[in-house]
């Protein structure tokens, strides 16, 4: 029985490691202050659930999630070619809240806030993932794959220039860099992952609604790319073990019920806090955080 | 740098030494865990976050049902978990509750976390009560429902303002399952009525847009679906527009703080509610809480629950699904709350009609 509370943990923390590494590519590889990837993230479950639910099996809403997530990432980069630092920030946040407003309010798709229950479990070519277990084989693959393609990527050529766009970018337009197309495809690929993550999400829930990809969500997100370290793919993912696992442990002290939701929320925040005050560059930190 | 490394290390060893212990305890029968005797219930609901007014309310009913339990010789266990209505955390909480601490039944509270635990609970075979106003769940073999049904109340209040001369109705409508279950209700009496959205449990910052365009429309009476927050929000725009209106409320919607706060706004206001508990229970909650709750359907749904399913489970063989259910399902009326029963694993209420003068 145990093992299940585990496989479960597990799960969640591949599905938490796409997101983080592809964010990691958009901030800490390229530089760009993105935050509108938990809307990349909600439009690859909302169409991968959208596709299962209509008899689409789930390879197809699989990469159905994460294409339509990297076409958005593409057009998302036309408008804020220009943008950096806060105005970029503010600009992929803004996508955000659009994308809530319109997974809230497009009842006739999206189902509005009632959202999408009964979203089926994978299955592979008549292999069926219904089962935890399978599911975190599935998952693991998934994130694995991930890791090491956004791996190669920012060690690649390509990864170079990225990381010469971030540290400074006129000088790498000064040697003929194309820095506004290297950014969209940097925006367009970190989105094609998180719509991965987002079909695996969708369809291990089982349920999905817009109040799952509030702004909030990123948070946790944005934490595990600050405590790994900006630009560090291994403190990624020790950053996602940790912040997935942190709140399990204080589940198990034993505090009287009148204070037992303040009183691990507090204690979360403040080790939190210990990190980011302690460690500011982050556990494996290449790049100081401005 | 080195030492505050090591601190955060520690740390973290400190939180893996206490999954360990727990972990460790819980193979070899230490603390209460495993070689279970005592019959344990997963209470899931939100303890800190925008609903924490009502799971708090929703404790304190527990606990007091728990001590009047354990008098009666039962031995209870309640473990409680905070969700804070994240679905993720819904999961997570619910896999500790049936993998770790074998619970034996969950009451679960909101509608979003009840939908997203819905499957991991049906999967694992644990009765689940949930209270939160969908009834789709209802179709999964174990699951039971509480609290009241919307579409009847909203209906009843808009009658009521018909009966008394309202001709044209606004709706304030929570975007969420039980928003649309009250809007049913009210176009069953009003098909023309006003309708403006916004997103409940206190998400909505501003409602100034919407209570204006009600106003612009001409309604001359508002039905909120909200809970407290929504309430108190929309009463300080109706206010500060310096609006005559007719305000109609859900179970939740008036409390005892939206009283204090909006006297004047409230003259004649309608709610649909739950028989009021006694003012002997509600001073019992206060104690338990240490200060005056702001909310005590929480607490009754709670006491007037969880004695049947400690019975239910302590009088059936052990994991007998069948015959838990069975026993819940034919629970006795009682003039608690104004519960009339389970009807297909739904409890039916007496609805009570407020008017507010």
């Amino acid at each position: 029985m145990i093992e299940a509370y585990f496989i479960h943990l597990a799960i969640l923390i591949c599905i938490y490691l796409i997101l983080a590494v592809s964010l990691q590519l958009s901030i800490g590889f390229t530089g760009q202050f993105n935050l509108g990837h938990i809307a990349f993230f909600a439009i690859g479950a909302y169409a991968s659930a959208l596709l299962t639910l209509n008899g689409f099996p789930f390879i197809v809403g699989l990469v159905a999630g994460g294409v339509i997530a990297a076409v958005f990432g593409l057009i998302l980069s036309y408008p804020t070619k220009k943008l950096k630092g806060d105005y970029l920030a503010l600009a992929t946040l803004g996508f955000s809240f659009v994308v809530y407003a319109i997974l809230l309010n497009w009842v006739e798709l999206t189902r509005g806030p009632l959202g999408l229950p009964g979203i089926p479990k994978p299955d592979f070519f008549g292999f069926s993932f219904s089962d935890n277990s399978a599911f975190l084989v599935l998952s693991l693959v998934l994130a694995v794959i991930s890791y090491l393609v956004i791996n190669r990527i920012v060690s690649s050529r390509f990864g170079r220039v990225l990381e010469s766009v971030r540290d400074d970018e006129l000088a790498s337009k000064t040697i003929g860099k194309n820095s506004e197309k290297m950014k969209a495809y940097s925006l367009a690929i970190a989105a094609f992952f998180a719509g991965i993550a987002g079909s695996l999400y969708a369809s291990y829930i089982t349920f999905i609604d817009p109040s799952s990809f509030t702004f909030l969500q990123l948070i946790p997100l944005l934490l595990i790319v600050i405590i790994g370290g900006l630009a560090s793919m291994e403190g990624t993912i020790i950053a996602t073990i940790i912040i997935v696992l942190l709140p399990e442990p204080l589940r198990f002290i034993g505090f009287p019920s009148s204070i037992v939701g303040p009183m691990r929320q507090i204690i979360y925040a403040s080790i939190l806090l210990l990190i980011l005050m302690y460690l500011p560059k982050g556990l494996f930190g290449k790049i100081k955080l401005e | 740098m080195g030492e505050m490394k090591m601190v955060i290390g520690v740390v973290f060893l400190l939180a893996l030494v206490i999954v360990a212990f727990n972990i460790g305890a819980s193979s070899l029968g230490l603390f209460g865990y495993s070689q279970k005797q005592s019959i344990k219930i997963g209470v899931v609901t939100d303890l800190s976050g925008s609903a924490s007014y009502w799971g708090e309310s929703t404790r304190a009913g527990a606990e007091l049902a728990k001590k009047e339990l354990i008098r009666e010789g039962y031995d209870v266990e309640l473990i409680f978990e905070d969700y804070r209505l994240d679905s993720k955390t819904a999961v997570s909480a619910t896999q500790k509750l049936i993998n770790l601490d074998d619970v034996d039944f969950i009451y679960f509270e909101f509608s979003p976390g009840a939908f997203a635990v819905s499957s991991v609970i049906s999967d694992t075979g644990v009765p689940q009560m949930y209270a939160a106003v969908p009834i789709s769940l209802l179709e999964k073999e174990y699951n039971f429902k509480t609290y009241v049904n919307y579409k009847p109340g909203c209906e009843s209040i808009a009658k009521l303002f018909k009966e008394q001369g309202i001709t044209k109705i606004g709706v304030l409508k929570a975007q969420s399952e039980f928003g649309e279950l009250c809007l049913e209700g009210v176009k069953d009496i009003f098909p023309d009525a006003v309708v403006q959205e916004f997103l409940p449990f206190g998400q909505e910052k501003d409602l100034r847009t919407q209570i204006s365009k009600l106003k612009e429309a001409g309604a001359s009476a508002v039905i909120n679906s909200g809970i407290e927050p929504d309430s108190l929000l929309a009463l300080k725009q109706i206010k500060e527009l310096g609006w005559i209106v007719r305000y109609g409320a859900t179970v939740d919607g008036i409390t005892d703080r939206v009283l204090l706060e909006f006297p004047g706004e409230l003259k004649g206001a309608l709610q649909f509610k739950l028989k009021e508990p006694s003012p002997e229970f509600k001073s019992r909650v206060d104690s338990i809480i240490g200060r005056k709750a702001s909310n005590y359907y929480g607490a009754a749904l709670a006491y007037l629950h969880f004695p049947q399913i400690i019975k239910a489970i302590s009088s059936c063989p052990k994991k007998d699904l069948n015959c838990i259910t069975k026993k819940i399902n034919s629970s006795q009326a009682d003039e608690f709350l104004g519960f009339k029963g389970f009807k297909n694993k739904e409890a039916m209420f007496d609805l009570v009609i407020e008017e507010i003068n």
